[in-house]
């Protein structure tokens, strides 16, 4: 009796579980069209009087469903002085250290706005062990005169064992044909063999779309264990339906 | 008057006159096919609601039923359709100084636009599908009855300067079911924006800000101009 009255209760609450999976039932189906991105970034990153690192390359994202996106990247890395929040490197002066970085991974676009990016690779070069990251972005109230973006990645190089972080809040300021402004905060944090406790360094950021190039630029300014520091970021983005 | 002074002659020579007359039959029937060429082009040039100010690459306007390639100084008149191919953009200037740019692989248009000398009385363009610009010449005190419709919207102007794009076969950023959707971005002044197949009210788009319209849904609460780039794949 129990056990019908179990099943009877499971039959019930089918319609509810099939209903509420509607929106995804598309999750397994091929992407329409399908679409291939690639967007070309590079960076700098100076923190006062302790290392310049500067970062260059392109991200592949083949879109498979609508939820789900193969991504590739490939980038070098400069370390000109010190020991860097993202050097895998730690602890040689003597040159600059060059070296490439070598991902790819899935990302995940559960809703719109937001992308969770799983990333796996390897330096090539100066660096030449394994990495792994996660990226997380997630755009809040999309429909009111401020959206909000937050923003966290984290990273953890096998070279040299160190775990790094970013993380990242910024509002639409102001938006026209032209260009969409963004105003915020954030800042990165580090850890590891041979850091003294966890460095963080935090300022306000400024951020800049140019729409009709599909241009990014930002800028971060702030201060942290290390002292000052400023950063820059340009990347275009390109795609194609296919 | 070439006509009268063959009369003239052939009234002259009597003997001639049989010959004369079939000349003057010829010369009557020929006439006609010019003088309906002159009554369409009057026409047409009475119609005449604006004209092509811009073109590059390939566009075609289709005016009572023929296509003809479009050039500049083209007049355009209510009832024409002006169709892009993948690099060809088109600019309409009207008579009371709006301006319609339409985008590349793009088709549009001019329902209605009735003009009371260089004054607007009222405009509907129609955009079938692509990217369709709007600048609409403000009338002072007085409502700008200036709208443009997609295939699921209709949006009426309050302002000046606006975009609208009809998309077909993608999957709508605010509902990956559906297929077919209108995004209106604002520029300059409101826009009010509706779905006609939707019973909820219009939602008013100001400066700097779209609104999406998927499918038979309503549109969206406006969202900052480049929201929707900022959220897609390669930004964040």
């Amino acid at each position: 009796m129990m056990r019908r009255t179990l099943l009877l209760a499971l039959l019930g609450m089918m319609p509810a579980v099939v209903a509420s999976a509607a929106p995804y039932s598309d999750f397994f189906n091929a992407a329409n069209p399908e679409q291939l991105g690639v967007t070309m970034f590079a960076s700098a990153i100076a923190a006062q009087h302790k290392y310049v690192a500067t970062h260059e390359g392109f991200e592949l994202e083949q879109t498979l469903t609508p939820y789900v996106g193969l991504v590739g990247r490939v980038s070098g890395y400069q370390i000109y002085e010190g020991d860097g929040w993202d050097s895998p490197l730690a602890g040689h002066n003597s040159r600059p250290r060059n070296f490439g970085v070598l991902m790819a991974g899935l990302d995940l676009m559960p809703i719109q706005g937001t992308s969770f990016k799983m990333l796996g690779g390897s330096d090539v070069g100066d660096s030449d062990r394994a990495r792994l990251e996660g990226d997380l972005s997630s755009w809040l109230w999309l429909h009111s005169r401020h959206p909000v973006n937050f923003s966290l990645t984290g990273d953890h190089f096998y070279n040299n064992g160190l775990s790094s972080g970013t993380v990242d809040l910024r509002t639409i300021l102001d938006s026209s044909r032209e260009m969409t402004w963004l105003i915020g905060a954030g800042g990165q944090l580090w850890d590891g063999p041979g850091e003294p406790h966890l460095i963080k360094e935090f300022g306000p950021d400024l951020g800049v779309l140019i729409r009709r190039w599909k241009i990014g630029i930002d800028l971060q300014a702030g201060y942290g264990n290390l002292g000052g520091y400023g950063t820059v970021a340009i990347s275009r983005h390109f795609s194609w339906d296919e | 008057m070439e006509n009268f002074l063959i009369a003239k002659a052939c009234d002259a020579r009597v003997g001639m006159r049989p010959i004369c007359v079939h000349m003057r039959a010829l010369r009557a029937i020929a006439a006609i096919p010019i003088v309906i060429v002159l009554i369409c082009g009057l026409a047409f040039a009475q119609q005449s609601v604006g004209e092509v100010t811009k073109v590059s690459g390939v566009a075609t306007l289709e005016h009572a039923g023929r296509q003809s390639q479009v050039v500049e100084a083209m007049a355009v008149a209510s009832g024409d359709t002006i169709r892009t191919t993948a690099n060809g953009t088109v600019v309409v200037t009207f008579h009371d100084g709006s301006k319609a740019e339409l985008g590349e692989s793009s088709a549009f248009t001019i329902e209605r636009y009735q003009l009371s000398g260089s004054q607007r009385i009222g405009a509907l363009l129609k955009l079938w599908g692509g990217h369709l610009r709007t600048f609409v010449s403000a009338l002072a005190g007085k409502p700008p009855e200036f709208e443009v419709h997609t295939p699921n919207s209709v949006a009426a102007v309050r302002g000046t300067d606006f975009d609208t794009a009809f998309v077909e076969g993608r999957p709508c950023p605010e509902d990956h079911t559906c297929m077919r959707y209108t995004t209106v971005g604002v520029t300059t002044g409101v826009v009010e924006v509706r779905n006609p197949g939707n019973p909820a009210p219009a939602v008013e788009v100001h400066e700097g800000y779209e609104t999406t319209i998927p499918c038979e849904s309503p549109p969206t609460s406006p969202a900052p101009l480049g929201v929707e780039e900022l959220g897609a794949p390669g930004y964040h």
